[in-house]
C-alpha cells in the first residue's frame, strides 16, 4: 500500500522531465499539442518524431490493392481485415514513405472483441489529427495488422487490410506490401502458395530507409494461406531473409 | 500578541536582538541577502549563446532569415541518384531499351551487382522527349551509371531551400556511403548527366510508350544526345526526398563552405518503435559557450538524446559527410532558450545560470562587485545618518 504513491512520485517526476525535454525538440512542438501522440479513447494516435527501428528490415504497409480516391480527408476512414483464426491484433496506420511529419495509430480498442473467421472493422474520425496535416493525403497512410505479435519479427504473420472512407473492396483483386531496409541491401521478394511462386519482384538494390513497394495481382487465385519471402543480402554480404505470412481472401463481401 | 508576552519576550532577549547588536545585524543583512541571491543564481537558468558540434545520422532543421539558400556545393558529382515523391521526370534520348526484368542475373554478393545479359534488351521508339509521371504513391526512380566500373553519372543542379521550410538530412551508411535530402516545398531540378543513363523506375511509367514486359519494376537504358544531356525533375506538390550517392573523390567537398545558414530551429531525435526517444549521434558531440570561453565545454556522449530550441541568432555553420562514422558532421552557434540532453530518464539543462554570467563575464562581475560593495555601504551610511539625526 505504502509503495503506490512513492511510485507515483517518481512517475510524476519522470513526466516533468519528459515534459521539460519534449521542450527541447522545436521540430515537434511546432504542431499544436493536440495533434501529438495521446490517448484518444480508443486508440493512440498522432505525430511522433521519427520512427526508428532496429529490424533488418521491416513491414511498413500491407494493403488490399483498392484506394478510393479521396483528394481532401474524408470525415472518418474505415479499415477492414479478415482474421481466419481467434489471434491477437495489432492495428498499426502510419506514413510508409517519409514525410517530415510522422503520423502514428496503434493501440486500438475496438468496440467489441475482434471476431475470428470474419471481416472485422474500424472507425476513426480524421478530425483530431489527418485533417490537420496539410501534406498528408489519404494515398499516403499505410496499415499493418499484425497478428499473434505486436513489434515486427523476421518471420510474422499479418492480415492484409482494406484502407477506405465509403466502400470496401468486393474482392481483393490484389496486395501491396512495403518494406524499409535499414543498410542498402540487394533485394529478392517472391510469394508462394505452399512450395509454389505465385510472383516474382526482381532483384533490385534498395536504399537503406528507402520504403519500396511489392504489388501482387491476386486475381485468379484461390483462397487460402500464402507466405512471402524477401531474400538479399546488404552491402557488407549480411543475409537478409524476411516471411510474411498472410490468408488471402477473395470475396471481401 | 498581548502586552505581557511582549514583555516577556523582551525580558528573554531570544526573539529580539537586543539594540546594541542592530548595527551589526544591518551589516550582515545585506551579505545574507546577497548569498541567497547567489545561490538562487546557481538555479536560474538564462538563454544562452551555445556551440554545438556534433555527428550525427539524422539532421533536421528549419533555415530562417528571409532569403531562399543553399546548403549543397554547386554541381555536387554523383554516382547514383533515387528520386522518392516525384511529378516528373523529362530526358531526350538518342537511344532507349527496356530490360526484360525476367532475364535478370540477380547478383550473390555485395561486390558482384545484378545485371541484364544483352539479349534482355529491346529498343523502345520514344517519338519526342521521354516522360515519367509518377501519379503512383509509391512511384521511386533510381539514376545510376550502366556502367559499374565509371564513377560519376552526373551533376547535381543547385538546390534552394525557403526560409520556413523544413529539410531532413540522413546518411545512409555503406560501402558507398549515401546521403538523402528530404524537402517540403517544390523543387524543379536539372541534372548534367553523362551520355549514357540506366534509369530504374518502379511504379513510374514513360508517358505515350506502352513497356513491353509485365511487372512495376522496370529498368530502362538510354543514350543522352550530345549537348542535350539533361534530366529533368519536378518534385511532387509537397516536396521530394533525394537519396545521392555521391562519387568518392567527392565525399569531403558536398556541402557549401562557410555554410552559415540562418536557422529557425533544428532537431536530433528519434524513436524507437517501442515509443522510446532515441539519438542519432554518432559520436561525442561538444556544447561549449563561445561568450564564455573559461567555462569548460560539456560533452554529451553518444547515446544521449540532446535538443536545442527558442533558437535566436542562431546558424548552422559547418555540415560534412563523415563516411567512416557514417555520419553529418554539423556545428550549430545560436541563442537557445532550452539546450537539454537526456540520458535514460535523466535530463540535463546546458543552459547557463545567472551565476556563471556573473562569474564569467568582467562586465556583470563589476556590476557585480559594485553592488556587493554599495548595498552595504549604502546601509552603513543610512545607519550613521540616523545615529547622528538623533
Amino acid at each position: 500500500m505504502r509503495v503506490e504513491p512513492i511510485r507515483r512520485g517518481w512517475r510524476c517526476r519522470q513526466a516533468i522531465t519528459l515534459v521539460l525535454f519534449l521542450a527541447a525538440f522545436p521540430l515537434l512542438a511546432q504542431y499544436d499539442p493536440a495533434l501529438q501522440y495521446q490517448n484518444r479513447g480508443n486508440r493512440f494516435e498522432g505525430l511522433k518524431p521519427k520512427p526508428v527501428s532496429g529490424y533488418d528490415i521491416e513491414l511498413l504497409s500491407a494493403l488490399v490493392d483498392d484506394r478510393e480516391p479521396s483528394p481532401t480527408w474524408p470525415s472518418t476512414l474505415h479499415l477492414k481485415f479478415y482474421l481466419p483464426a481467434a489471434e491477437p491484433v495489432f492495428v498499426n496506420v502510419r506514413l510508409p514513405r517519409p514525410k517530415t511529419i510522422y503520423y502514428w495509430l496503434d493501440r486500438v480498442m475496438p468496440p467489441a472483441p475482434w471476431r475470428p473467421g470474419a471481416f472485422n472493422e474500424f472507425t476513426w474520425p480524421t478530425e483530431p489529427v489527418l485533417r490537420n496535416l496539410t501534406s498528408v493525403t489519404l494515398e499516403d497512410l499505410g496499415v499493418v495488422v499484425r497478428l499473434r505479435q505486436q513489434d515486427p519479427a523476421k518471420k510474422e504473420t499479418i492480415a492484409p487490410a482494406s484502407l477506405f472512407h465509403m466502400q470496401p473492396p468486393a474482392v481483393a483483386n490484389g496486395y501491396r506490401f512495403t518494406f524499409k531496409t535499414n543498410g542498402a541491401a540487394h533485394v529478392t521478394g517472391k510469394i508462394y502458395r505452399g512450395d509454389k511462386e505465385v510472383y516474382q519482384r526482381p532483384q533490385n538494390w534498395e536504399k537503406a530507409g528507402s520504403p519500396f513497394t511489392l504489388s501482387w495481382n491476386a486475381q485468379g487465385q484461390p483462397e487460402g494461406e500464402y507466405r512471402l519471402e524477401l531474400s538479399g543480402y546488404f552491402d557488407d554480404n549480411t543475409p537478409l531473409a524476411k516471411e510474411v505470412l498472410f490468408y488471402h481472401r477473395v470475396s471481401w463481401k | 500578541m498581548s502586552a505581557a508576552k511582549q514583555k516577556r519576550r523582551s525580558q528573554g532577549g531570544k526573539k529580539a536582538a537586543p539594540r546594541h547588536r542592530r548595527p551589526l545585524l544591518w551589516l550582515v543583512l545585506p551579505t545574507l541577502v546577497l548569498l541567497l541571491l547567489v545561490v538562487i543564481s546557481t538555479f536560474w537558468h538564462v538563454p544562452t549563446r551555445v556551440q554545438l558540434d556534433l555527428a550525427t545520422a539524422r539532421l533536421a532543421f528549419t533555415p530562417g532569415g528571409d532569403e531562399r539558400r543553399e546548403i549543397l556545393n554547386r554541381s555536387v558529382p554523383f554516382s547514383s541518384l533515387v528520386i522518392e515523391d516525384c511529378g516528373t521526370a523529362v530526358f531526350a534520348a538518342e537511344k532507349l531499351e527496356i530490360a526484360d526484368p525476367r532475364q535478370l542475373v540477380p547478383g550473390t554478393e555485395a561486390k558482384e551487382t545484378a545485371h541484364f545479359p544483352a539479349v534482355a534488351w529491346r529498343e523502345l521508339k520514344p517519338t519526342g522527349p521521354v516522360k515519367f509521371s509518377c501519379h503512383d504513391p509509391a512511384a521511386k526512380l533510381t539514376l545510376r551509371n550502366p556502367d559499374p566500373a565509371s564513377a560519376r553519372l552526373g551533376l547535381l543542379d543547385r538546390m534552394y531551400f525557403k526560409p520556413g521550410s523544413q529539410v531532413i538530412l540522413a546518411v545512409s551508411p555503406g560501402r558507398d556511403p549515401a546521403f538523402s535530402i528530404e524537402v517540403e516545398t517544390s523543387q524543379d531540378l536539372n541534372l548534367a548527366l553523362s551520355p549514357g543513363l540506366e534509369l530504374v523506375a518502379d511504379f513510374v511509367k514513360p508517358e505515350g510508350i506502352d513497356p513491353p514486359f509485365p511487372g512495376d519494376l522496370q529498368t530502362y537504358r538510354a543514350r543522352l544526345p550530345e549537348g542535350r544531356r539533361t534530366f529533368e525533375i519536378t518534385s511532387g506538390e509537397h516536396g521530394m526526398v533525394l537519396i545521392v550517392t555521391p562519387t568518392r573523390d567527392q565525399l569531403a567537398q558536398l556541402f557549401a563552405e562557410p555554410l552559415d545558414l540562418p536557422l529557425a530551429s533544428v532537431e536530433v531525435l528519434e524513436e524507437e518503435l517501442e515509443g522510446k526517444l532515441d539519438s542519432p549521434l554518432r559520436d561525442k558531440a561538444t556544447l561549449s559557450y563561445p561568450d564564455y570561453p573559461a567555462i569548460a565545454a560539456v560533452n554529451i556522449e553518444k547515446d544521449e538524446a540532446v535538443g536545442l530550441s527558442g533558437l535566436s541568432r542562431a546558424r548552422l555553420r559547418s555540415l560534412a559527410l563523415d563516411a567512416d562514422k557514417g555520419a553529418l558532421r554539423a556545428r550549430f552557434d545560436g541563442i537557445a532558450e532550452h539546450a537539454t540532453s537526456r540520458a535514460g530518464s535523466f535530463a540535463s539543462d546546458h543552459r547557463l545560470t545567472l551565476f556563471h554570467t556573473f562569474r564569467y563575464s568582467w562586465r556583470w562581475g563589476l556590476i557585480a562587485v559594485a553592488a556587493m560593495w554599495l548595498v552595504p555601504t549604502a546601509w552603513g551610511v543610512f545607519e550613521v545618518l540616523k545615529k547622528l539625526q538623533e
